[in-house]
């Protein structure tokens, strides 16, 4: 791995957090009216003033973030805040800051997407190669409709399913929430059982939802490498099938599969988001509807930056690994 | 292995082939439609979506959509029945005409984005592909940078902004705007490969100028491909559309399918056991997407005949 592939890729990880994080700036900038005096006025008439002054909150705002200045001093005073990794605070519970709130919650979107990612990886990839492959008991086919619904039906959806028949009607599973409300989480096995059992449902429903995805892909990049040279030739040496399969055939696609789960990342953070929403996890997605039922506009802002951030920072993470993985990625130059 | 006789079929004029005759949309429909017969994922992915369409757009033939409004007087939070058939909300709106009102909005908002996209998307891959250099390199850069940033949050971000909330139109182009990346990428490998091919150069030799080249020569083969795209990003649009419509961030005066499983959110039907209120849009979604997911592979075998299984 030389010195220019890695500076390359983080300049191209730079790249993709300024254009995200300005984009949210010119769409937000772009759109009529005056965000926080909008909110914060909206939000007194709904729900009463529940946090102090609302002009002196607008006031402070708009001399925090300059928003008398010209637009390109908002601009830099805004990327530097950001920089500094400070979202603001947010307008529903006004003391209370953006970062923090992002922060508490940061860890259980991370443990639900890490675990679903894994084993829809896993599950996914060696049910569409069992597909593709010639020689594999002809019943594996009915998999291959299975894989098409789930991969075209959005996550939550699969969610709104599982919280019915596991959680409300047969109630073997806690339909909502992280933890029973009023437990305390600690480092025990108790603790442990909380978090396993309340995130089986939510984390089912992204499985169901993404296992499709890498299911078809592999299939199709399978199709294609069975039909290579290398193949005919180690089934003419008289390779044993499981040889053929899982050091010939196996081996040379799961590659390809990391560079698709690059281009998932988004999709997938997108469609856990609204699975949380569902059943109220106490991630990133219960943080983001509690913020727009709340017109938290800070708060809707920081998640998603949050959001574009991570994505972004895990595929800097796997462009890094990709090349100690396949030794060809680092002779290509491109 | 499964559907061996379309695959076994004689091949129609495959699309992107070195074929030198080919001429205009004519010849593509026919082409199409020869295809469909061997197809047998095209076929049924569309039947699928045309049972969405027709529910939508003919249903207001058979049930009248006044009972989609609150003020019906109609029963609230009933089990489907004989008088209401897929059952009525917490608030007394019949099921049945909420989803035949809701649904031609929502397919609406995917063919607008969709169109949008693809001719964005199409536009980027084509100047990409044909001029190259570093217009390439910039434009394929900041397609692969899109690609990675989660154009939902984005549009969350712009709808939380918006006083008004959004309207259909307005939806439609924001999300067109984070629609158009894998049409991009798409058109832009084709342009690249068919630029060199043979029967571009002879039409350049013979003296055809640049938009007819463009027109009559390179945009017939390029149609399947725009087709696949098109599918795709229908499919990926209306996702972000139920998206955000499920958050409360649509359209607040139409009904959408996305609106009806915000409202089921809202009034906790899962916990209320009223499953017929989630359950009915869902079963809509299960046919719209699956039948649009299957055409789309259809449609990306008859683009790339590489894709196709071999028996």
């Amino acid at each position: 791995m030389s010195l220019a592939y890695i500076l390359r890729r983080i300049a191209l990880f730079v790249a993709m957090v300024w254009v995200g994080v300005t984009l949210v700036f010119l769409l937000t900038r772009l759109a009529p009216g005056d965000p926080i005096e909008a909110k914060a006025l909206a939000q007194e008439a709904v729900a009463g003033n529940t946090g102090g002054d609302i002009n002196a909150i607008v006031d402070a705002y708009r001399r925090k973030f300059n928003l008398d200045q010209p637009i390109y001093i908002q601009y830099l005073t805004y990327i530097g805040n950001i920089l500094r990794g400070d979202f603001g605070y947010s307008l529903t519970n006004y003391p209370a800051r953006v970062i923090d709130k992002i922060n508490a919650a940061m860890p259980w979107s991370i443990g639900l997407i890490g675990v679903t990612t894994v084993i829809s990886v896993v599950f996914g990839s060696l049910v569409g190669a069992l597909i593709a492959w010639r020689k594999s008991y002809m019943s594996i086919n009915i998999f291959l409709p299975v894989l098409m619904v789930t991969a075209a039906v959005p996550f939550f959806l699969f969610g709104l399913v599982l919280q019915f028949a596991f959680g409300t009607w047969l109630q073997w599973l806690p339909p909502a929430f992280g933890k029973d409300p009023g437990f305390i989480l600690g480092f025990n096995v108790e603790s442990a059982w909380q978090i396993i059992k309340h995130g089986i449902l939510p984390a089912t429903a992204i499985v169901i939802g993404s296992t499709g995805f890498w299911g078809l892909g592999m299939r199709a990049m399978m199709i294609t490498t069975a039909g290579e040279d290398f193949m005919v030739l180690g089934d003419a040496k008289g390779l044993k099938e499981r040889r053929l399969f899982l050091g010939y055939a196996l081996r040379n696609v799961l590659l390809p599969q990391l560079t698709a789960l690059a281009i998932a990342l988004a999709f997938v953070a997108s469609g856990q988001v609204l699975v949380e929403v569902v059943f109220n996890y106490p991630g990133l997605g219960l943080l983001l509807r509690q913020a727009i039922g709340e017109s938290d506009y800070f708060m809707i802002q920081g998640v998603a930056l949050t959001v574009i951030i991570a994505v972004a920072f895990a595929l800097l993470i796997m462009d890094l690994i990709y090349p100690l993985i396949d030794p060809r990625i680092s002779y290509q130059r491109k | 292995m499964q559907q061996t006789p379309q695959i076994d079929a004689p091949a129609p004029q495959q699309a992107g082939g070195t074929t030198a005759r080919v001429s205009g949309i004519g010849r593509f429909a026919v082409r199409f439609f020869r295809f469909l017969r061997y197809n047998l994922k095209i076929t049924i992915g569309l039947s699928m979506v045309m049972v969405v369409v027709l529910f939508g757009f003919a249903g207001p033939l058979f049930v009248d959509l006044e009972r989609a409004n609150v003020g019906s007087f109609i029963p609230p939070g009933q089990a489907p029945s004989a008088e209401n058939w897929l059952g009525t909300d917490a608030n007394g709106r019949d099921m049945l005409a909420w989803l035949i009102d809701a649904t031609p909005d929502s397919l609406r908002v995917g063919v607008m984005a969709g169109v949008l996209g693809v001719a964005f998307g199409a536009f980027v891959g084509f100047v990409a592909g044909y001029y190259g250099g570093w217009i390439d390199s910039i434009l394929r850069n900041f397609t692969d940078i899109m690609l990675a940033i989660p154009g939902l949050l984005v549009l969350i971000v712009l709808a939380s902004v918006l006083e008004q909330g959004l309207t259909l139109e307005t939806m439609a182009l924001v999300i067109a705007a984070f629609g158009w990346m894998g049409a991009a990428r798409i058109i832009r490998a084709q342009v690249l490969s068919m630029r060199e091919r043979m029967y571009v150069e002879i039409a350049r030799m013979s003296g055809e100028k640049g938009l007819y080249i463009v027109f009559f020569e390179l945009l017939p083969n390029l149609m399947p491909f725009l087709l696949a795209a098109f599918v795709a990003t229908l499919i990926s649009s209306i996702l972000n559309a139920v998206g955000l419509e499920f958050l409360g961030l649509g359209p607040v005066d139409i009904s959408t399918l996305g609106n009806i499983l915000y409202w089921q959110n809202f009034y906790n039907a899962v916990v209320r056991g009223m499953w017929w209120w989630w359950g009915s849009p869902i079963v809509i979604f299960v046919i719209l997407f699956s039948g649009l997911f299957i055409a789309s592979i259809g449609l990306d075998e008859w683009a790339n005949p590489r894709l196709r299984s071999r028996g």
